[in-house]
């Protein structure tokens, strides 16, 4: 961590609000995309987002160490991300042109735009079919690369367990995606 | 290094989460075994498919108002809570201050009206011997109502920032 962003972290901790709203841009791309990537519902994400950014401001004078800021802002977005899951647990799954998200793919190339947009539509469906728990882990590490320690200290669960469920959810995640397309 | 064993260890070696021992090892058997290579070959491909395809969201600069804003609301929310349930409580201490305070002057005089009205209606003993029980169970509806005043407020107050 550098100097400016560990003086910033302070800074909030003091309840200074310039240096929160900072720590806010330079985190809400990822904290929306762990939430999106748990619940799967890019309009709760953002809420959930907003939501753990509130909770952070509020509590933030239990944060020990500047050091620990992030890993507890993903704690309390895995957080409320579960819960909300866990409520909507028979929500369907969203198709990519609702999602409506950012493609990598250049405008003058439609087969390629359609192929990108499929194969999200083929993640977002995999994912949907993975528990919950499943979903926090492959997302934590995949996406975030947040070493297995971390997963564990986030989720407040042992090593072993974050091992093993993340061993069993890329084995269900592999299966899912090998029965629409050959991995 | 038996195959059982290495395939058990893959996700782990994919993930460079274990000691340079164990890392040597598998190495060793992942050189002279093509089925555990394929393996490995396959939990790449699918993680690199997850990581490349996965739809990423894009947040705008509304975000960060709009979380601000939120904590402006809830600060706004909080101070004003603690204000009325400040007066509430404050309302409550003097109705039960005067209730022991004035509690006996005013009873003498009920007494009197009640004796009056005894006089009057037999059945308001009945009333006359209820009251101070009546006295003590307004304060404490008092006391309810004007703590959900306050929480409904709040909700109002929440409600409308939505």
């Amino acid at each position: 961590m550098n100097e400016e962003l560990a003086e910033l972290i302070r800074q909030a901790m003091t309840g200074d609000k310039v240096s929160f709203e900072k720590l806010v841009s330079r985190y809400k791309q990822h904290i929306v995309n762990i939430a999106f990537g748990i619940i799967g519902n890019p309009h709760d994400a953002e809420e959930i987002a907003q939501e753990a950014f509130l909770k952070a401001y509020l509590s933030i004078g239990k944060l020990t160490a500047e050091a620990a800021f992030y890993r507890w802002l993903v704690r309390i977005t895995t957080n409320l991300s579960i819960d909300k899951k866990n409520v909507n647990t028979r929500q369907s799954t969203q198709s990519i042109e609702e999602v409506g998200v950012f493609l990598n793919t250049p405008r003058y190339m439609p087969e390629a735009i359609v192929e990108q947009k499929e194969n999200q539509q083929l993640i977002l469906n995999g994912l949907e079919q993975l528990t919950v728990e499943q979903r926090t882990v492959i997302v934590l590490r995949e996406l975030q690369g947040f070493s297995y320690d971390e997963i564990a200290e986030i989720l407040d669960i042992p090593l072993g367990t974050v091992k093993s469920r993340i061993n069993t959810a890329r084995l269900h995640f592999r299966e899912i995606l090998s029965k629409e397309r050959l991995c | 290094m038996e195959c059982k064993e290495c395939t058990n260890l893959l996700f782990n070696y994919y993930d460079d989460e274990f000691d340079t021992s164990l890392r040597i090892q598998v190495n060793d058997h992942l050189d002279t075994c093509s089925s555990c290579q394929n393996e490995l070959d396959r939990i790449s491909s699918t993680m690199n498919f997850f990581k490349v395809n996965m739809p990423v969201l894009t947040v705008d600069g509304c975000f960060t108002k709009q979380v601000m804003h939120k904590i402006h609301l809830e600060e706004t929310v909080t101070i004003f809570t603690k204000v009325m349930g400040g007066i509430g409580l404050i309302v409550v201490i003097l109705t039960l201050g005067m209730l022991v305070l004035v509690g006996p002057t005013v009873i003498s005089l009920l007494m009197l009206v009640g004796n009056i009205l005894l006089d009057l209606l037999s059945t308001a003993v009945v009333v006359f011997a209820a009251f101070p029980l009546i006295q003590i169970s307004s304060s404490i509806i008092l006391g309810v109502l004007l703590l959900l005043v306050t929480i409904y407020m709040r909700h109002m107050v929440l409600h409308d920032s939505v």
